[in-house]
């Protein structure tokens, strides 16, 4: 079965993206296919490579990058939600004349078209995040 | 967009008040999305998500009014505007003072609603 994940929460305060990585790792387990990851509100804060967790917590960001890459799982950020959290590519960061960019380089940074696009390739979408 | 012709019975449900924080503005952005790409989108307003209903919303000039871009549903083509709560003399409130044109919903019916849609997005 085709799934998309969306995650709306941020890496630190709630259990959610934590809760979506341990639901992905559980689909890849057991044969599943993750069609797309997309970050949404304030999900998109775990594709900052910038995040330093204190000793001993989980880091988001670089387990969900970790993840995608052993996988081959393609993570999409809302490029408007991530703009104004101050997550930002290179490429943007260049555009808008940003000093630095704080993304992992493998994410993309999307429209909602590329929401929409999941939600109708995807059998199964699940929100993570309320 | 790898098929086109590929149609989703979408419902949104909103559960959050309207500006408060981003959740309802972001909400509705995807709904209208998704409608704008001929998927077929439902709304559902529900536990504090009524307050996005409140008429006579007052923003500052740095602030998008909700209720007025909720107002656009229709020029999207999204007709289906549905309440929920379980308080019933809020909800009476809500239905009464809201410009929209909405289907006031009991719990039993909530259930058949989301078993009829192919995806759920809660906001």
């Amino acid at each position: 079965m085709k799934f998309t994940l969306v995650i709306q929460s941020s890496p630190v305060n709630t259990e959610g993206s934590l809760t979506a990585l341990r639901f992905a790792e559980a689909l890849i387990a057991n044969n599943q296919q993750i069609y797309r990851v997309f970050l949404t509100s304030d999900g998109v804060l775990n594709t900052s490579a910038l995040t330093q967790m204190p000793q001993g917590e989980n880091n988001l960001p670089e387990l969900w990058h970790k993840f995608a890459k052993d996988n081959h799982i393609e993570i999409v950020a809302c490029i408007s939600a991530a703009l104004k959290r101050g997550v930002i590519n290179s490429a943007e960061a260049n555009r808008y004349q940003k000093e630095s960019s704080n993304m992992f380089d493998d994410t993309v940074l999307a429209g909602l078209g590329e929401y929409v696009d999941a939600l109708k390739e995807s059998d199964r979408v699940v929100c993570f995040g309320v | 967009m790898n098929n086109p012709q590929i149609e989703k019975n979408l419902l949104f449900i909103f559960r959050q008040t309207p500006y408060g924080n981003e959740r309802a503005k972001e909400g509705l952005d995807a709904a209208l999305a998704a409608a704008a790409f001929d998927q077929k989108v439902s709304l559902l307003f529900a536990g504090d998500g009524l307050w996005q209903l409140c008429s006579h919303q007052e923003v500052s000039s740095t602030e998008k009014n909700h209720l007025k871009k909720l107002s656009a549903c229709t020029l999207y083509g999204i007709e289906n505007l549905y309440i929920y709560n379980e308080d019933p003399v809020f909800t009476d409130w809500i239905s009464r003072i809201c410009p929209l044109n909405c289907t006031v919903l009991d719990r039993h019916s909530v259930q058949n609603l989301i078993s009829k849609h192919d995806h759920v997005l809660v906001y």
